[in-house]
């Protein structure tokens, strides 16, 4: 059976540099023919690559301990649920699953766009499968074969690396059968671990679309913005999964790693922000080439580095060139994918300059105070964070280069600057809905505003002035003014304001022309402008993350303790006052999935009531031999307590507690589901939309193509 | 070669290089702002990561700023006080040579003899003060090339 696979995965390897070769030939000779059969292999690796993934599944259920991926990922107490899972829990299988889900939009875009925007369709082959081509080579084995020739010129370490990378074919046989596997690691036992890499990948994966789509626009110079409206849904689709990606890896951060954080600018949390930072600049410069026919060339650059970043991402988790809290392992794969990324990088700049004639701007920047001047700040800034973030993660390899010591960047450099930069983004956020294109008159901008900052200026004002409202404005545990965050307050209310404002008008509008029920003016105004409502949808959310992030980093309190049974340890919550926690008892039992399970049970008071009864708790795997801090949680609106069970002594006698109060952190959470489901509603298909815009501008590109 | 149909007048060259400029300069200055703000907070946060022995070499340049340090755990049994969370252990380097090391926390679970601690603290010259201690032990899992890792962090 796994013979079956690796032949499957051999095949398609085959197929889809037959399928790139085929189809790059086919365009440059107008054959035809040869597209036709370029097209028939893509699709037959997306059936291959099927195959290899449901060999796989079943090598993974059946406890094939043979096949070394099944050893290592899975043993027999594990839940079928999780073996399934465990498709993805380490290097060669999720590489093979990414291989897998390229493949599939591949296939679809081919399919898709057959009928129309032809054009495009051989270089979206060539690109989607040499990509393909590429990934699936890393876990064939094929690599492993440089190894003799290599070590016959006297490279040892390079033979040694590309010798190594023979087991990571998903398919490597031992030589013997394990009697059990080792299982997957305890950490991604956990619900959002477990559909976090799927979705992150399926973001990874969407954003080839829309970089095959712009070489292939660049090839065939149809430098429009035909390719940007062929593929706006890919590209929100694979930035709503980016997007979700990240939310569920923060939760997923916060909910088990035990830490009472959700974001560490870890570089494997960076290597999959950085392509959300440059993808979220594209989305919103796009616009402006759709409206007004400027920023193509800045477009394209901005697509190219996106992919870059996908590849050097995957690189980067995959690699272990940077230490990280959950780095992987160091292999011939690093260098691989460093040469992958720096060739396609190459590649699609050169061609970029090669058709700089062709992509000249067809209007100018009018007035500062315009639409796509705000939106060429807000790229600005989403590139400056990137930057930041990129120069942060590389840090320690390019100091290491340049000074020849290792040094690092925390966290706190990454706040320091990104901060400041992302509190600019959310003022352009208000601002630039109000904006319209080309220019605004002086007298319509301040009457856009008013009202807005009126609001804004009173939220300030009233969190300065009422004493009740004091804790949120100053430092807990002293009596500092954080007047930054002051005005931040300020300036989210302003963004709410000015979205709940178009809302409204919106729907006033509405009523005035149909004279619907506000509810149903509602809906159908949402619905027949999906793109703008989402849109602002997607910065409620944003608000309402900053909200969270606000609450987080600046109004978090801790307390650690050690206490005997019976003691108790208070913890003074800015925002709601001081909770009591009393140590009541300890229990180790068994648990199932071959875990002892260790907790200790806290009462929860406040003003002398009893609120509630928490038990953080701490697994030990015992098969892994590894632990596992399980957090208890309390969760309000206002704020979390979040308790964990560090350590103790004597069965129980005496523990030790760490406790955290995270004000706010739930809107976190609330406006992620906002953001999503914004990212949803304008990503939503509309078959009369697509046709209107697709098919009229496709007519003349297409008839002008064929002269 | 194909124009897209231009539905907005185009400004006169000359008037329109003015304004670009402007554009450039203004967004200039923001990208040299920027710039500022990297080699403001690289300046004030970076920090060296050393082994054992290069921490010794560096001498008091170091004393009382932040470093990183690794190092390979030597005691059997460290000395640790449950009752107010006092921690002491040594690290070694490659060439034998150790680091006694204070840290204010629970005592993790993964230091056991031989286990590669990455420390982030201060060092005085005898002890090092840790901040965090992040710990990397031999373990079955591939994906972490026989590695698992437990983070702790100090009392504040």
């Amino acid at each position: 059976m796994a013979d079956l696979g690796y032949a499957a995965l051999l095949l398609a390897l085959v197929l889809a540099v037959y399928a790139s070769v085929a189809a790059a030939t086919g365009e440059r000779r107008r054959a035809a023919e040869l597209v036709l059969s370029a097209r028939n292999a893509a699709l037959a690796v997306a059936a291959l690559l099927t195959i290899a993934v449901a060999i796989e599944i079943y090598l993974l259920l059946s406890g094939d301990f043979r096949t070394f991926y099944v050893a290592q990922v899975t043993n027999r107490a594990m839940p079928d649920f999780f073996k399934v899972t465990a498709l993805w829990g380490s290097q060669a299988g999720s590489l093979l699953f990414w291989a897998w889900l390229m493949s599939l939009f591949g296939a679809a875009v081919v399919l898709g766009h057959w009928g129309r925007m032809r054009v495009f369709v051989p270089t979206v082959i060539v690109v989607t499968q040499i990509t393909l081509a590429f990934f699936v080579s890393l876990i064939s084995g094929v690599w492993a074969l440089l190894a003799y020739p290599l070590q016959l010129l006297g490279q040892s370490t390079a033979a040694q690396m590309m010798a190594e990378m023979e087991t990571l074919n998903p398919f490597y046989q031992l030589g013997f059968t394990p009697n059990d596997g080792t299982g997957l690691n305890p950490l991604l036992r956990h619900w959002g671990m477990i559909i976090h890499p799927p979705v992150l990948y399926l973001g990874f994966v969407g954003f080839v679309v829309p970089f095959a789509f712009a070489i292939a626009a660049l090839v065939t110079r149809q430098t429009g913005d035909l390719w940007i409206r062929v593929t706006r849904r890919w590209t929100l689709v694979a930035w709503l999964f980016l997007s979700m990606g990240l939310l569920l890896g923060m939760w997923w951060a916060y909910g088990v790693l035990g830490w009472g954080g959700y974001w560490a600018w870890d570089p494997v949390e960076n290597a999959a922000l950085m392509p959300w930072l440059t993808g979220t600049a594209f989305l919103h410069s796009v616009m402006i080439q759709e409206k007004r026919g400027m920023f193509k060339v800045w477009n394209m650059a901005l697509i190219i580095i996106t992919y870059g970043l996908v590849i050097f991402g995957t690189f980067i988790t995959r690699s272990g060139v940077v230490s990280s809290v959950h780095s992987f392992a160091q292999s011939g794969v690093g260098p691989l994918f460093l040469i992958f990324v720096a060739v396609t990088f190459i590649y699609s700049v050169v061609l970029l300059f090669d058709r700089l004639d062709s992509l000249r701007s067809e209007s100018v920047l009018d007035s500062m105070f315009s639409r796509e001047a705000i939106f060429l700040l807000n790229n600005l800034l989403f590139l400056a964070v990137f930057f930041v973030t990129f120069w942060g993660t590389l840090f320690p390899v390019v100091s290491e280069l340049l000074a020849g010591q290792k040094a690092i960047v925390g966290p706190p450099f990454f706040n320091q600057v990104a901060g400041p930069l992302f509190a600019a983004l959310v003022v352009l956020m208000g601002i630039a809905p109000l904006m319209p294109w080309r220019r605004a008159s002086r007298e319509r901008l301040l009457r856009m505003v008013v009202w807005p900052a009126v609001g804004g200026i009173a939220v300030t004002g009233l969190l300065l002035l009422v004493p009740g409202l004091r804790q949120f404005t100053v430092l807990p545990g002293t009596q500092l003014r954080l007047v930054p965050v002051t005005l931040f307050y300020g300036l989210l209310t302003f963004v709410v304001a000015t979205i709940g404002l178009e809302f409204w008008r919106g729907v006033r509008t509405r009523r005035r022309a149909t004279g619907e029920g506000s509810l149903a003016a509602l809906v159908a105004l949402i619905s027949h402008n999906r793109r703008r409502y989402g849109g602002y949808l997607i910065h409620l959310g944003v608000v309402l993350i900053a909200l969270g992030v606000v609450g987080t980093s600046f109004f978090k309190v801790e307390t650690q303790r050690n206490l005997a049974r019976g003691e108790s340890l208070t913890i003074v919550s800015p925002l709601t006052g001081a909770y009591t926690l009393t140590y009541l008892s300890f229990s180790t039992l068994p648990a199932p999935d071959d875990v002892r399970r260790t907790g200790a049970s806290l009462m929860v008071q406040r003003d002398g009531q009893t609120i509630d009864l928490i038990q953080p708790s701490h697994d030990f795997y015992m098969t892994q031999g590894q632990a596992m801090t399980i957090p208890a949680m309390r969760h309000t609106l206002a704020e979390d307590l979040y308790v964990i069970l560090a350590g103790w002594e004597d069965g129980g006698a005496s523990a030790t507690f760490k406790a955290f109060v995270e004000p706010l952190v739930n809107w976190l959470w609330i406006g992620g589901l906002v953001f999503i489901v914004g990212t949803g509603i304008a990503a939503w298909p509309r078959r009369a939309d697509e046709r209107a815009s697709l098919v009229e501008p496709a007519m003349p590109v297409r008839a002008a193509a064929g002269q | 070669m194909t124009e897209m149909v231009n539905d907005f007048e185009v400004p006169a060259r000359g008037a329109l290089r003015g304004k670009q400029v402007k554009f450039l300069i203004g967004g200039g200055l923001i990208a040299l702002a920027i710039v500022y703000l990297i080699v403001a907070a690289t300046r004030s946060t970076a920090a060296y990561f050393l082994t054992v022995e290069e921490l010794y070499a560096k001498g008091d340049t170091i004393y009382d700023r932040n470093v990183r340090v690794s190092g390979r755990v030597t005691d059997a049994e460290p000395d640790f006080n449950a009752r107010d969370l006092i921690l002491r252990f040594h690290v070694a380097g490659a060439t034998g040579q150790t680091l006694p090391v204070l840290f204010n926390g629970p005592r993790p679970d993964q230091l056991r003899p031989d286990a590669e601690a990455i420390l982030e603290g201060k060092f005085d010259g005898r002890i090092f003060n840790a901040q965090t201690i992040l710990l990397k032990c031999p373990s079955k899992y591939e994906e972490e090339k026989g590695v698992i890792e437990e983070k702790v962090e100090a009392v504040r």
